[in-house]
């Protein structure tokens, strides 16, 4: 049994000295290289988990070159962030990985340091995933490619062409995000991670990839994405529905507060409320002041209504009015005249009264801006957000958090590190965004396999981030295509990645292996193909038509040999045609590998022995011996084939079966055999007398095939006199 | 040849790969909804049948946001295994053919209004039977299902499978009648369009013919000898020519066979870029093909030439075959099926969604 535990060090090492014999296919989890079939379990922290490692290059007849104290794995392994393990395998590099030849004894040591996910894709994530890989791919075409059925409106005028289909490809990412909220509303945890991918998301959008970024919109947008990230806390819709139906709503206790907030907000149901209040209330100083300020809120200038510097005037003077409104306030009703006082404190933008008013530094921010300075640009922000902080609790383990103010001090790659810990989807996306948008852009970080000696060059940070993300995809059981498709986007490192997991990926079914081999050949993974038709065949174990099928595509010629030479050597040992079965149920093309060209030229000429064509039977056995295309070993039972042919031609008396050049290649072969191989002739022999009957018309054979050479002296002497 | 996005193609979530899917045979089709089942496969354990309700929306004003078609889930069961094919016997019963070589029966069940269910119909398991790789000690799928035609009564099912086996048996008699090695490689697919003969297609290339009533040697094999290397995936007769065969290989190709002429194929085209998954000949329009494909794609093969007046098909067309893909279903399609009455098209793929489609 094996041990799994935990070192001083903080490192888990796992050590076995057996070798598990047994694959367990029906799991078909994504398997690790070792020279042998092993598996072993690892218990993480939420449930069992197992991990298989599946013989996956090692073929049967190499296996004796490994003595058994060699099979001994040796495993480290080390926990890395994201709830991934890096696993060293100690063992020997699979012989189908080995680039270069070795010599003796000594075999390269395998080099690699894996990656395991130790958290299986949740399954309800999977239609968010595929449905991003539905948007990614578009996303990779060419602008006046992308096209999308619903057109995004906005400012889009300010955008170029390649801008513009980013904006649709964002709006389009955004649309299936909350697509999938709605289908996991049902899912309080699934539903969560994907609010948080929406609200990263969202606030992302809005700052570097929609038209709102370039126009002054920016302000009124962030407002929009609290609001419809951070719905209002202290009440409910049902609340205020109640607020607005009550018959004295002035006497409502929650009434200012709610007023407060919509106006925090900047919630256009402020209006309704209020006009709910003028509607119910007895005409009294209260109520006038309700009208007063209804009638500032709407007549607060709006930033498309002027150009420029104006709207900063125009704003500054409604501002102003509503403080010299506020001032002159004198209502008999303190809390009315306070309340009212508060919100015109929060129009002008005090900066004290909207923080108070706040429970979010994300509420605070968007409110601050929305009252006072509504045309804030992307370079405001910043400042904004570095004052808005220091009145609010920070929750520094909330990783939505910190990618939200990472994002919004424009502080990128540090926002795309924390998202990878929200969820690596998110982290990919943005990041393919971000470098089409160009707002990252040198290559930064090492990317592809971790290896000991490590010498890679750098990739981009979209390439590292979709590297982390697809190979996650590949051990899914059931993303695994996704994966490799996003490998074929990665410039640099997809490649390679492709090569060296895709002839791991296990398979238990002619389906799946079908599904593999596609990927290659859309791929040009050809090498890889080879080796996954090898390993194909392998598991085909006595299905030799599909091991045919198989290797005659992996072009293995040595493979295919060693099949035609065990139903040859079936035929030596038994005198029976089992093969018939197996070559007649594969087409072959034009050119098929020598060997089972053989079988079928055999094949053939029993075909015309039963059914009487001895003229072109004698024809095919001499092409045959001629050709040398039968193994040598074979050939004393193609004479001992001749052996009918010879008897019929002395019946009929006539028909020449093997004329006179014929006859003396035959002859000459026969020679051949019993003198120079006379050890492989009798190894052959001694076999075929077990079941040779010599009810045939001739003498049983001896070790010099006398009948043979009898028969022959016939045949020459009748030809001769024909 | 790029197909071209095509909008009118809908795309539906179904929770796992789709490996089959069929419309429910209807009785009548009244209401404006029918019903479909989907098989998964790759799933680690919980390979599931789904029983699927979709309604045809009506909005007077489209819009460019309308969405013609709404579907329901209506209720959902384990399925021990892959599901390789999926048959339906009549329109409440139906088979599945499984990764670990079995033919299952199923039945569609109203749900007694009774009793509290949240659900309006059950699928039920009402049989199963091994007939694949029982021999070779791990299991071995079953790839095909084929029905006696013309017996409604208590037909003769056939199974194929990855041991290249043909196995024959009826429900209600529990064993095997005949169980023959046809074929040493893989058979991907079975036709039985007349009750004398059976049709098959191989991983090795070949199309074989058989006379039911002698199973052990083929009375026909037929080789395509330019693709001889390629693997035969699918297979469909025509049900109003009835010796008319259309065979999808791994290659892309669509190949049709007239069955009393097997020297050379009939007619041939160049459809797809990969395994042509299924193949069917449209029910209503005599001389249509329609299939599915691992590059991603669908198509609409016209046997006389040149197409004309497919309205509802916004492709790209080019001699005798138009292809369509879906922006929102970029990987493969395993299934295909049609709907003769609602006139609607419905495939499944990896993307683990179906794909709808009004298609005349």
């Amino acid at each position: 049994m094996s041990n799994f535990s935990s070192q001083e060090n903080g490192e888990y090492v796992w050590t076995t000295t057996e070798s598990i014999s047994q694959i367990d296919s029906a799991r078909p989890h994504f398997s690790l290289s070792a020279e042998t079939s092993r598996s072993w379990s690892v218990n993480g922290r939420d449930d069992h988990r197992e991990i298989h490692l599946i013989d996956s290059s090692t073929e049967e007849d190499s296996l004796p070159k490994w003595p058994d104290s060699r099979r001994t794995v040796s495993t480290k392994f080390a926990p890395l962030r994201n709830n991934k393990l890096a696993i060293y395998i100690a063992a020997k590099e699979p012989t189908d990985m080995q680039v270069f030849e070795f010599e003796g004894d000594t075999w390269p040591l395998d080099q690699r340091i894996y990656e395991y996910a130790l958290t299986d894709i949740n399954k309800l994530q999977r239609s968010l995933y595929n449905d991003g890989y539905a948007v990614f791919a578009v996303a990779q075409r060419p602008p006046d490619a992308i096209r999308f059925r619903s057109k995004m409106g906005g400012d889009s005028i300010l955008l170029n062409a390649h801008e513009r289909a980013m904006d649709e490809i964002s709006a389009e990412y955004s649309s299936i995000i909350r697509a999938h909220c709605a289908r996991v509303s049902k899912f309080p945890e699934v539903r969560r991670a994907t609010t948080d991918i929406y609200t990263v998301w969202e606030l992302c959008r809005v700052l570097f990839m929609g038209s709102e970024r370039k126009s002054a919109r920016l302000g009124s947008a962030l407002v929009g994405w609290v609001n419809e990230c951070f719905p209002i806390k202290e009440f409910s819709k049902m609340d205020i529905t109640r607020l607005r139906e009550s018959p004295r709503p002035l006497e409502e206790p929650q009434l200012w507060a709610c007023v407060q907030k919509l106006i925090v907000r900047s919630n256009s149901l402020v209006n309704k409320v209020l006009e709910s209040v003028i509607r119910s209330s007895e005409i009294s100083a209260e109520r006038q002041a309700v009208e007063q300020l209804y009638g500032y809120l709407n007549t607060k200038p709006r930033i498309e209504q002027y150009y420029g510097r104006e709207f900063d005037y125009r704003l500054g003077q409604w501002q102003n009015t509503c403080r010299e409104f506020a001032n002159s306030l004198e209502l008999s009703d303190e809390n009315t005249q306070d309340s009212i006082i508060t919100i015109v404190n929060i129009l002008c933008a005090d900066m004290q009264t909207v923080f108070q008013h706040c429970y979010s530094w994300q509420e605070a921010l968007t409110a601050w801006i929305a009252h006072g300075h509504p045309n804030v640009s992307h370079a405001d922000i910043r400042e904004l957000l570095e004052a808005v902080l220091p009145n609010f609790p920070l929750q520094e383990d909330n990783y939505v958090e910190l990618a939200l103010k990472a994002f919004l001090r424009v502080e990128i790659e540090e926002g795309l590190r924390i998202c990878e810990n929200i969820d690596i989807w998110l982290a990919a996306h943005l990041a393919d965004m971000f470098q089409k948008l160009k707002f990252v852009d040198a290559p930064t970080i090492n990317g592809g396999f971790l290896s000991i000696n490590n010498t890679q060059p750098q990739c981009s940070l979209r390439e590292y981030y979709l590297l982390s993300y697809a190979e996650l995809l590949v051990t899914s059981t059931s993303l695994w295509q996704v994966g490799f498709e996003y490998f074929r986007h990665c410039p640099l490192f997809g490649r390679s990645y492709m090569q060296q997991l895709i002839a791991r990926m296990p398979t238990d079914s002619e389906w799946k292996t079908q599904k593999i081999l596609n990927i290659c050949k859309v791929n040009e993974l050809h090498e890889e193909a080879r080796i996954i038709c090898k390993q194909a065949s392998i598991w085909k174990k006595k299905r030799y038509a599909s091991a045919i099928l198989y290797y005659t595509k992996a072009g293995d010629t040595p493979r295919l040999t060693k099949i035609a030479h065990n139903f040859l050597d079936e035929y030596i040992e038994t005198g029976e045609l089992t093969y018939i079965n197996v070559i007649d149920s594969v087409s072959l093309c034009e050119k098929p590998d020598e060997s089972i060209n053989f079988l079928v030229q055999y094949r053939n000429f029993h075909e015309l022995l039963k059914t009487r064509q001895y003229r072109p039977a004698g024809q095919a056995l001499v092409d045959m011996l001629k050709s040398h295309i039968a193994p040598r070993r074979f050939w004393p039972i193609l004479l001992i084939n001749s052996l009918p042919l010879l008897r019929q031609g002395e019946n009929q008396g006539e028909e020449v079966v093997l004329n006179v050049e014929e006859n003396s290649e035959v002859l000459r072969i026969l020679q051949e055999v019993t003198s120079h191989h006379r050890e492989e002739f009798l190894a052959c022999i001694e076999k075929v007398k077990r079941w040779y009957k010599g009810d045939r018309g001739y003498d049983e054979i001896d070790d010099n095939l006398t009948v043979v050479r009898l028969a022959l002296a016939k045949n020459l002497s009748r030809t001769i006199w024909h | 040849m790029i197909a071209n996005d095509n909008d009118n193609i809908q795309a539906y979530h179904v929770g796992g790969k789709v490996s089959k899917v069929r419309f429910v045979t209807p009785a009548s089709y009244s209401d404006g909804s029918v019903f479909a089942v989907t098989g998964t496969w790759d799933e680690e354990q919980d390979n599931t049948l789904s029983l699927h309700q979709i309604f045809r929306t009506l909005q007077p004003f489209p819009t460019s946001q309308f969405n013609p078609f709404r579907t329901k889930s209506v209720t959902d069961i384990k399925h021990e295994g892959e599901i390789r094919d999926l048959h339906f016997l009549s329109h409440d019963l139906f088979l599945t053919a499984s990764s670990l070589g079995r033919i299952n029966l199923f039945r569609i069940a109203e749900s007694d209004p009774k009793t509290q269910s949240d659900t309006t119909h059950k699928i039920k398991l009402e049989y199963s039977n091994t007939t694949h790789g029982s021999g070779t000690g791990r299991p071995l799928a079953a790839t095909g299902i084929a029905v006696e035609p013309n017996n409604d009564m208590n037909p003769e099912i056939a199974s194929v499978g990855e041991d290249g086996r043909l196995v024959c048996f009826r429900i209600e008699e529990n064993q095997n009648d005949i169980a023959e090695q046809i074929d040493a490689a893989v058979i991907n697919g079975i036709s039985w369009p007349t009750s004398k003969e059976i049709i098959v297609v191989t991983s090795g290339g070949q199309l074989k013919k058989f006379d039911r009533r002698d199973l052990r040697k083929s009375a026909a094999v037929a080789v395509d000898k330019d693709y001889a290397e390629d693997s035969l995936t699918s297979v469909a007769c025509n049900p109003s020519q009835i010796t008319q065969i259309a065979v999808g290989s791994s290659s892309g190709l669509v190949t049709v066979w007239d069955s009393k002429n097997l020297s050379k194929p009939l007619k041939q085209f160049q459809v797809h870029q990969a395994n042509v998954w299924e193949v069917m000949f449209h029910p209503n329009r005599a001389g249509y093909i329609l299939t599915g494909s691992e590059d991603g794609s669908v198509s609409f093969i016209n046997l006389s030439g040149a197409l004309t007046d497919l309205s509802d098909v916004h492709t790209q067309t080019r001699r005798s075959f138009s292809k369509a893909t879906s922006m929102l279903n970029p990987l493969g399609i395993n299934s295909i099926d049609y709907h003769p009455i609602a006139k609607l098209f419905i495939a499944g793929g990896d993307n683990e969604k179906i794909l709808l489609s009004d298609l005349s």
